[in-house]
């Protein structure tokens, strides 16, 4: 049996400004859409606030009806996208197998940590203790044999709940919930089951699985099993299924010059291949995105004719496409991206046209990597980028999350 | 313009100016295919201003004139039509096209709009027999690299001198080298883009071939029909330099026998790239192949002179190189696991294909 942990952070974004902020702490604190505006809604209301019945999507005047004493804050997404990495990387000092579901959960899978972590729950308590007292951040736990009943556990107590919830429950603890707290019942789906007298998880489980995939084809199917609390999924790390690297810097001001423009990319280019050295894999294709100030934007990409690992192979192949397509427009955003990847497995083709050994160079970027990481991101730099100084942008892939 | 034309001819006239024609192109009428009637000829145009090709066919010219018509269209229709001749009559902006009784009537641009051939002002030129410079492209043209990172190496150099013809491709990881001696006067030195190149062995036939060359076009003259392009500029690589000189083990093998084993090497492959590893011993070769999914040994007898050696190339390279080669024996030279391996005739020296290994990690 498998041991699977649904990790969901409480109020995250309200957590976060009360983590940071003391004066926020224990008090009813909403992060809001734009407090300026009328028409702002919250976002997220801390456990404080909720307790006079502020919900997430409510109206400003309606939160202060309710709480007079609430706080409003404007969100800060890169503080909430900060924290979550930190999350993740307590996380993955767990086990290897964590997948992040969003910004603020994530499943990890710890099947086999007994002999380091104790029991699942013993495991799970620790956990929430961790990151407690490393980010003063609250979050629940769901411990199950499956995905589904993880996530469905962490649900049940909120905030700081361990719950566990394993498939022998299901009769107890899951079919009498409603069913639309199934994962997967949305509006919908709950009205057309409602029409059909299925009110209850259980309910669900006892309808034929014939109807239920007559009426929602592939959807039935998922449906029956969920409300068996059947669900094979393995927990994926992320980065099975990163497909690129990129970030991109918005330029304080217009740049015009070529030499100031390479140093841009340059930076961004080491920042990109880095983070797809530490992952493991190297990059066949090379995209740039310039947008100039007029805001118009264009991307370029190429694909080169081996897998390149080190900086310098994809800062050459960015190069060919800036100079191809400048024509000397203001910049104003720069953006470097690698796809087409695959696994770096110390297996290079060697080359002919380079002065400096390929392999050389790979080792080089290994090792400049590997005293980063121990000494950080300035330890070690290159000549050209001595006075150049951006702020690294916190993870950008993790802005493909939705903000809740 | 009014012609009529035998429906064969003019297929084969259509399927060789229509892949000058672009498909990306942001000129509608670089869509077109130009036709021109005049003195008993139809002279038919194809071009992406980079490259340029040029067809004559006879037919009736009952009205000299000259028109544009989009290459798709034209093409099916003249594809399907069900006469032996096909009747084409234009007048303002509107082509009629008859065949026994169908009629199409499609819509043209305007021919004034046309780029103009490309005027090549011959500096110099040679003449060498079309299947003879077939071959040297073909054994050669998938070294060409495909990386924009080295322009110059988008194509292949060709170099005649003393009746000599040389012909080069390479991309840092392979070279191929074809030699051939040819007759005529002349020399020439060019980097040909690799478009040109494919279409140039679609279209070449047998028989003589004239190439011109100004500074930056060349014309390539099959009679009937002529190759307009734009040569790659800059020095192309000193590609001697990169031949090593010296060599510990030789050996000759069975080109059918290797082809037909790395070809079943390649079945255990990832992304067309499959990472084959040769071990020399005596005059036995071990090949073997492995990923996640399997793995695969085949032995080969062979005949060596040297020290045992085990190397790693990307199969892909080594079989577009042996494929191109129609000798029954080829001899195989290597330095060490690091350096190139050269496969060359086992006399004379028509060809050369130079192939870096590929570097593992138990190596270093």
């Amino acid at each position: 049996m498998r041991s699977v942990l649904h990790v969901d952070m409480n109020a995250f974004y309200a957590s976060c400004e009360q983590s940071i902020e003391p004066k926020y702490r224990a008090r009813p604190l909403a992060v809001v859409g734009n407090p300026e505006m009328r028409h702002g809604v919250v976002l997220t209301a801390s456990y404080d606030a909720r307790k006079f019945g502020v919900k997430t999507g409510m109206p400003l005047w309606q939160a202060r009806k309710l709480c007079p004493d609430i706080i409003f804050t404007p969100p800060n997404y890169e503080l909430y996208i900060h924290m979550s990495h930190k999350i993740m990387e307590i996380l993955t000092d767990y086990s290897p197998l964590v997948e992040q579901f969003s910004i603020d959960e994530a499943w990890i899978d710890i099947t086999g940590t007994e002999h380091l972590w104790g029991t699942p729950s013993q495991a799970a308590e620790n956990i929430q203790k961790k990151i407690d007292k490393s980010l003063n951040l609250p979050c629940s736990i769901g411990l199950s044999d499956n995905k589904l009943l993880a996530k469905m556990a962490s649900e049940i107590k909120k905030p700081n709940g361990i719950t566990e919830l394993r498939t022998d429950d299901i009769e107890t603890r899951l079919w009498p919930l409603p069913v639309e707290d199934l994962i997967g019942v949305g509006r919908n789906i709950k009205e057309s089951l409602n029409k059909f007298g299925v009110y209850t998880i259980g309910d669900l489980a006892r309808t034929p699985y014939k109807f239920l995939t007559n009426m929602f084809g592939k959807n039935g199917h998922y449906l029956y099993m969920f409300a068996h609390g059947i669900d094979k999924t393995p927990v994926r790390p992320n980065y099975e299924n990163t497909k690129s690297f990129g970030n991109s810097i918005t330029l304080p001001y217009d740049y015009k010059d070529r030499d100031e423009i390479k140093n841009v990319i340059l930076f961004l280019t080491e920042e990109v291949c880095s983070r797809m050295r530490e992952k493991g894999f190297r990059a066949r294709r090379v995209s740039l995105t310039l947008k100039d100030h007029m805001f118009a934007s264009q991307t370029h990409s190429m694909t080169l004719q081996d897998y390149c690992f080190s900086t310098e192979e994809i800062y050459r192949a960015v190069m060919t496409l800036f100079d191809r397509f400048w024509v000397g427009q203001h910049i104003r955003l720069v953006g470097v991206s690698v796809s087409k990847l695959d696994i770096y497995d110390y297996a290079t083709q060697l080359c002919f046209l380079d002065n400096v050994d390929r392999v050389k160079k790979e080792n080089v970027n290994i090792a400049i990597d590997k005293i980063r990481n121990k000494f950080g991101m300035d330890a070690i730099k290159r000549a050209s980028l001595l006075d150049v100084d951006f702020k690294y942008s916190p993870l950008t892939g993790m802005k493909n999350f939705n903000p809740r | 313009m009014k012609i009529n034309v035998k429906t064969q001819n003019m297929q084969n006239a259509v399927n060789k100016v229509q892949k000058g024609i672009s498909t990306k192109t942001t000129l509608p009428i670089l869509e077109g295919i130009y036709i021109k009637a005049a003195n008993g000829l139809v002279t038919m145009v194809g071009t992406d201003l980079d490259l340029t090709i040029v067809t004559q066919i006879e037919a009736e010219v009952i009205e000299e004139g000259e028109t544009v018509i989009n290459s798709r269209i034209f093409t099916d229709i003249v594809k399907t039509m069900p006469g032996e001749n096909i009747n084409i009559e234009v007048e303002d902006n509107s082509a009629v096209l008859k065949s026994q009784s169908s009629v199409f009537n499609i819509s043209c641009y305007n021919p004034e709009e046309f780029p103009p051939i490309p005027d090549v002002e011959v500096e110099n030129g040679i003449v060498m027999e079309q299947d003879i410079l077939n071959s040297m492209i073909k054994g050669t043209i998938f070294s060409v690299s495909m990386d924009m990172t080295h322009p110059i190496l988008n194509g292949s150099l060709l170099k005649i001198n003393d009746e000599k013809a040389i012909m080069v491709a390479l991309d840092g990881y392979r070279m191929s080298i074809r030699r051939k001696g040819i007759e005529g006067e002349g020399d020439l030195k060019i980097v040909i883009p690799y478009k040109a190149l494919n279409e140039l062995t679609r279209l070449l036939e047998t028989g003589d071939i004239n190439i011109s060359v100004s500074k930056n076009q060349a014309v390539f003259d099959m009679g009937d029909t002529l190759v307009y392009t734009r040569l790659l500029e800059g020095e192309f690589i000193q590609y001697e330099n990169i031949i090593p000189l010296e060599k510990s083990l030789v050996c000759e093998v069975k080109t059918g026998e290797i082809v037909n084993t790395l070809e079943r090497a390649s079945l255990i492959s990832k992304d067309r790239k499959t990472l084959v590893k040769l071990t020399f011993d005596g005059d036995y070769l071990k090949v073997e192949a492995k990923d996640e999914r399997g793995y695969f040994n085949e032995g080969l007898d062979i005949k060596a002179d040297g020290p045992g050696l085990s190397i790693a190339f990307n199969s892909m390279y080594l079989l577009e190189a042996l494929r191109a080669i129609e000798d029954e024996t080829v001899k195989m030279e290597f330095l060490s696991n690091v350096s190139p391996c050269i496969i060359k005739p086992v006399t004379g020296d028509e060809y050369l294909y130079l192939i870096l290994p590929v570097k593992m990690k138990e190596d270093s």
